[in-house]
């Protein structure tokens, strides 16, 4: 027996075998879809608590909207202020186009000679010329077919014809002056037993100047805007009586002073159409 | 074995949950948050709207009452026919004079109201035409002519006729009379 060796019964090496442990890459990839999965289960779940919360916030949203529709009535308001701006335009135009016949007879006792009578007489509008008739003569053109002038019918009756040529003359003047008088024309000359000459006359009469506007001449009209100025504490103005006011009372009345503060209100859109007004004044 | 099923699984049901779930409910977001932005636009044009309204409110109000009842008078929304051929009577008896064959027509269609018209649009304004005659001197229907001028009531003249006035002058007067036409338009805002 050899006892050289010395037996141990302890095992030198491990009874087990060891085994190597291989990294297996199935748990990187359980890791990794755990992790997908439940990103994916709360991405899901926080889009649904949004979707949630937003769709209150519209509902929320929503209401206010209802709400603030109900509040405010612009319709009634908007059609207010638009049925008043129309009416401040219309009037301010037709305040522009105003005529003002009566300065016709002005005219004429301007342009008539005292040796002339006058019978008949009619003014009316002019349709056929619309500003243009080539029957007569010096007829400015720049008035438009809408806009036609006022045309005087007359039939009168002269001492003699001498005196007729010389009315034909001034008549003749005045239109060549290029203000109230486009155009005129004698017709019809016939000689009674008496020796008077009766004739027709047709004047043309530029309808620019019988715009109501155009009656008050620059001096007046500084004149009164004076007059408007001095009146600052004006008084109340008269009620008006079965809807007739004098126009010219208009520009105190309308003044626009605060009487309480003493300051100039701030112009507002009525304001602006009375500032027109003066100045059609 | 397992260990590779179960992460196929958790792919398989994350990619379920992300198409049939996740997809729809962010096109549902996406919608809703546009129409969210759409409500708050609203809300906040609603906002504008409602200053501009009380900016107009306040423009509107300035105006004082007497003031559109002027604007009224110049330019009304209608007449009333009697009471207008009465203001026509009271102009002209201040100057002792009596109005006869009054008469008042609408004119809705004709020139007239395109001429004026032509302001605004065509139908804005319509006319209404009203004729009389009356006996006076030249010198006094000179005034009632300036009185019709200048009525706040608008009134545009016309037409006017003279022809000398039998009735007048038989009875000796010293100023001669003459018998006038007359044919006016007044404007109502339609």
């Amino acid at each position: 027996m050899n006892f050289g060796k010395k037996i141990s019964f302890i095992p030198k090496k491990p009874l087990t075998r060891k085994t190597e442990k291989t990294k297996h890459p199935v748990g990187l990839l359980l890791f990794a879809t755990y992790f997908i999965f439940f990103a994916t289960i709360a991405f899901y779940g926080g889009l649904y608590l949004y979707n949630k919360s937003i769709k209150n916030t519209l509902i929320e949203k929503t209401k206010e909207l209802e709400t603030e529709k109900t509040k405010i009535d612009p319709f009634s308001v908007v059609e207010k202020g638009e049925k008043l701006q129309k009416k401040i335009n219309g009037a301010q135009s037709l305040l522009n186009k105003h005529l003002a016949p009566s300065s016709v007879f002005s005219i004429l006792e301007k342009a008539i000679l005292k040796s002339i009578t006058l019978q008949e007489f009619s003014l009316g509008l002019d349709d056929s010329t619309g500003g243009n008739n080539d029957a007569y003569k010096n007829v400015d053109d720049k008035q438009t077919a809408t806009d036609p002038d006022f045309i005087i019918k007359t039939k009168g009756i002269a001492i003699n014809y001498e005196s007729l040529a010389y009315q034909s003359d001034v008549l003749k003047k005045e239109t060549e002056k290029r203000q109230e008088i486009k155009g005129f024309s004698i017709k019809d000359l016939s000689l009674d037993s008496s020796g008077n000459v009766s004739f027709n006359l047709s004047i043309i009469v530029d309808r620019s100047f019988l715009l109501y506007k155009n009656m008050f001449t620059a001096n007046n009209r500084e004149a009164q805007q004076a007059q408007v100025n001095v009146n600052v504490d004006v008084p109340a103005a008269p009620p008006i009586e079965e809807d007739v006011v004098d126009k010219n009372t208009e520009v105190k009345k309308t003044k626009t002073v605060d009487t309480n503060t003493g300051k100039e209100a701030t112009p507002s859109l009525f304001e602006k159409f009375i500032d027109s007004f003066k100045n059609y004044k | 074995m397992f260990g590779a099923i179960v992460p196929i699984i958790l792919i398989i049901v994350s990619a379920l949950v992300g198409f049939f779930n996740i997809s729809p409910l962010y096109k549902s977001v996406v919608s809703v948050k546009k129409e969210v932005n759409i409500v708050e636009n609203s809300l906040q044009k609603i906002k504008e709207v409602e200053l501009a309204v009380k900016k107009l409110n306040i423009d509107i109000e300035n105006i004082s009452s007497k003031n559109k009842d002027k604007l009224d008078v110049i330019l009304p929304d209608s007449i009333d026919q009697i009471r207008f051929l009465n203001m026509l009577t009271i102009i002209a008896a201040r100057r002792d004079l009596v109005l006869s064959n009054l008469k008042i027509s609408n004119n809705e269609n004709n020139n007239e109201a395109s001429t004026v018209g032509s302001v605004g649009s065509k139908n804005e304004i319509s006319t209404i035409n009203i004729s009389f005659s009356t006996t006076a001197s030249y010198e006094v229907f000179k005034k009632l002519m300036n009185d019709l001028e200048s009525s706040l009531v608008l009134m545009d003249i016309k037409s006017v006729t003279l022809s000398r006035s039998s009735a007048g002058n038989s009875e000796g007067s010293e100023v001669p009379l003459y018998t006038y036409g007359v044919e006016l338009t007044t404007y109502i805002l339609n």
